[in-house]
């Protein structure tokens, strides 16, 4: 009981964190599905699989690309401070590659804790999520990856 | 409280401990990839004189602008993707159709992480400057109507898609990216519009496409803030006479070049495009004499991206029928149609407000002088266009 409690003060804690971290806080990470063999990528390869165009991990394993919404603070940081890239260049090669049928576009996530949820649960996902990482007790544990980028 | 905890740090997992219920565990499968989007968008038109897509001179304006767009695609192997897209379109009397947009299997045969190459077989959009690629989809263009002499509405079925081939090569660098493709392919039917175009008035005999050769090259600097194109398209038509014509069977060919240029710096975004096209005509008889008349057209655009998610721009864009004949007095002396119909000078001023990543509001304001984009569709008496006008649009556009 008393572990419930402390719980849900974890999480509403950690909401209000997520919605009203200022951006310049924000520190993007790159994170994958436990079951990624991978523990570093070359910036070039980071870019290749945001960039939709490379679509196994080196085992074979098809890559599935989530993503925040443009808007997010966290996108844009990831974008800019990881990639390299500007979001609006993400925004029109995924829409490139949509509407014209020439690729694919990653799957947009609504919020951080959505992205770690899914991508610790499906296999060969790659997302990013902040640095600072939460504290908590034993309900609900997420694995993800945490990959290096050099 | 909000402290990195990071446990067996050796093999990288850190756990991530969260007050929430765990998500469920879902195996991966070819099905996985599929992915579903589209569009829809709304245009309302008000304009002084002269109509844009419907009566959008009466006093109501015209709510002629409406497009629908889905698409489906699946990668069920990582060299072998299969994309279609539908669109259904309403532009005042010019088309109110649905129709296969693309529908294209991929195969790339060649993917080395810096270096991509590949085939693309079925129907396959036309690579043609920054903007013909996904012209029909909102969120993608730089306004609510395009650059009228580059991505000219009445040549819109000859420039939308071809069903053929195309190799796609890209290859990433350390100062970017560069992309080639070459496709070849036969253009879509309906091109009524383009007829009247051509000839001033509905011929007897038909226009058809015939082949199209199209080659597109662009880079894109590493961080996307530059971005080229050079884009050279070789479109054949012929025109086969019905049996009371004053014209004989005849040949038209399209050669045309795009020069694309963009270049953000910070909040700002200057895109320019430039296309100089030769249209050769032959073999239709005395009646229209061989001719090879070069049309040039242009734009630059400004766009400065304002707080809340608000973007305003400027925009000066020029197309001339005939870049000898820029004041239309030759053109006008062989049609019999106003000087103001063989070209057109727009001055536009737009706003974006994109609230989310699915809805965008634009408005926009065009002063114009000249008529030549106009379709005949919507002004069937070129001589009661006028040739100063002004035209307010408003477009709401949502995606998926």
């Amino acid at each position: 009981m008393i572990d419930k409690l402390i719980n849900k003060k974890i999480l509403t804690i950690l909401l209000l964190f997520f919605i009203h971290k200022p951006s310049a806080l924000l520190a993007a990470d790159v994170i994958a599905s436990p079951n990624v063999q991978t523990t570093s990528l070359s910036l070039n390869q980071l870019r290749h699989i945001f960039f939709m165009r490379v679509q196994e991990w080196p085992d074979g394993t098809p890559i599935k690309v989530y993503v925040l919404n443009d808007n997010n603070e966290l996108h844009k940081q990831f974008s800019k401070e990881k990639l390299g890239v500007f979001p609006y260049k993400l925004r029109r090669l995924w829409d490139r590659n949509i509407f014209s049928g020439t690729g694919q576009a990653p799957t947009v996530l609504d919020n951080e804790l959505d992205m770690i949820k899914i991508i610790s649960a499906s296999q060969g996902g790659i997302g990013y999520a902040s640095k600072t990482i939460i504290n908590g007790s034993s309900q609900g544990i997420f694995n993800v990856l945490f990959i290096d980028v050099e | 409280m909000f402290s990195l905890l990071m446990l067996n740090k050796p093999l990288r997992v850190v756990m991530l401990l969260l007050a929430l219920n765990s998500g469920h565990v879902s195996a991966n499968s070819a099905f996985d990839t599929f992915q579903l989007h589209g569009f829809v968008n709304q245009g309302y038109f008000i304009s002084s004189n002269n109509n844009v897509f419907g009566k959008s001179s009466s006093n109501n304006g015209s709510l002629g602008l409406t497009e629908v767009g889905i698409n489906a695609s699946i990668r069920p192997f990582s060299q072998l993707g299969f994309a279609v897209q539908g669109i259904y379109r309403k532009a005042g009397a010019l088309n109110d159709e649905a129709q296969i947009d693309f529908a294209l299997l991929d195969w790339t045969f060649h993917n080395t992480g810096n270096t991509q190459a590949g085939i693309r077989l079925g129907r396959i959009k036309n690579p043609i400057g920054f903007y013909n690629e996904t012209r029909d989809m909102p969120f993608t263009r730089p306004s609510i109507l395009l650059p009228h002499g580059i991505y000219f509405e009445r040549l819109r079925n000859l420039y939308l898609s071809a069903d053929g081939a195309q190799l796609y090569f890209n290859q990433s660098t350390s100062i970017g990216d560069f992309n080639l493709k070459i496709s070849a392919g036969k253009p879509l039917d309906d091109i009524k519009e383009l007829e009247v175009a051509f000839f001033s008035f509905d011929a007897p005999g038909t226009l058809k496409p015939k082949d199209a050769y199209l080659t597109k090259l662009e880079y894109e600097s590493s961080s996307g803030a530059t971005r080229l194109a050079l884009s050279y398209v070789d479109l054949n038509l012929q025109y086969d006479k019905s049996t009371h014509d004053v014209f004989n069977d005849g040949d038209i060919s399209i050669n045309l070049f795009i020069l694309s240029a963009q270049q953000n710096i910070d909040k700002f975004t200057l895109t320019g495009e430039y296309l100089w096209q030769e249209s050769s005509v032959s073999n239709f008889g005395v009646f229209m004499p061989d001719s090879k008349p070069i049309s040039e057209s242009y734009f630059i655009q400004g766009d400065y991206r304002l707080p809340h998610n608000l973007q305003i721009s400027l925009r000066y864009d020029v197309s001339y029928l005939n870049k000898d004949d820029k004041d239309g007095d030759m053109y006008s002396a062989l049609t019999g149609r106003p000087k103001h119909a063989a070209y057109i000078k727009d001055t536009i001023v737009g706003l974006r407000w994109m609230p989310s990543n699915q809805w965008m509001v634009r408005a926009e304001y065009h002063l114009v002088d000249g008529t030549s984009v106009l379709s005949h569709a919507d002004n069937p008496d070129a001589n009661t266009s006028n040739k100063n006008w002004d035209l307010f649009v408003l477009q709401l556009s949502y995606r998926f």
